[in-house]
């Protein structure tokens, strides 16, 4: 979750602030694949919810 | 009513026609005004973001989807509502601000159109306005897979493995 921060006489820095967390957020999430762990009669058994790169 | 019903009929198609990975839906308030930003590669990512969310959202939705009277009765009816992207619309952030006051959900896809390539490169100030503006939290919502399923120039859904995520 972003939150925005007070604003008073910086909206502009606030919003560019925001828009590159909202940036890192994705492409974070982007970057997180799952990692075959070992072929099995092969196929490739998948683990979850490892963040790689 | 009519997004209950949609709703349902889309997790139908999740479950049966894709291979669907959801996480992180347990960091989605119950509550409160809230910005779901998501990155947007297919006409298709609206529908199944809301079928996996536990909240009804309410998308900001280009102009040009409401220009048929029944896609324009559907969307109204799921709460949608529309933004003009050639020019900044104060008609539909007047909109969204109101949503949010009322403590609901909006959905935003602050790229302004689909893009194939790495998410997120350029966004539109939309969602940062508003969150400033009203003070509601952005919730990034990633999904991937929908463009193999119904890419740009498809005609027909495809089944696809489709991952949906919930950024912290």
């Amino acid at each position: 979750m972003i939150r925005p921060g007070a604003m008073e006489g910086r909206v502009k820095e606030e919003q560019e602030r925001i828009s590159r967390d909202i940036v890192d957020s994705f492409h974070r999430m982007a970057r997180k694949k799952r990692i075959p762990l070992k072929p099995v009669l092969g196929l490739f058994i998948m683990k979850d919810k490892r963040e790689v790169g | 009513m009519i997004y209950g019903t949609a709703k349902r009929l889309v997790q139908t198609v999740l479950r049966l026609y894709h291979r669907v990975e959801v996480e992180g839906m347990e960091r989605v308030p119950e509550v409160g005004s809230l910005i779901l930003v998501g990155n947007h590669v297919s006409y298709l990512d609206p529908f199944y973001i809301g079928a996996v969310l536990p909240r009804k959202v309410h998308y900001m939705a280009k102009k040009e989807s409401f220009s048929r009277p029944w896609t324009c009765w559907f969307l109204r009816r799921v709460g949608a509502f529309p933004v003009n992207r050639e020019k900044p619309d104060i008609r539909s952030l007047k909109t969204a601000l109101n949503r949010l006051k009322e403590k609901n959900m909006v959905g935003i896809f602050p790229e302004g159109g689909r893009r194939e390539e790495d998410p997120m490169q350029s966004l539109k100030n939309g969602a940062t306005y508003l969150a400033l503006k009203e003070g509601a939290p952005i919730l990034p919502v990633y999904i991937e897979g929908t463009d193999k399923a119904l890419p740009r120039q498809g005609k027909w859904i495809r089944p696809a493995r489709i991952r949906i995520r919930s950024g912290s």
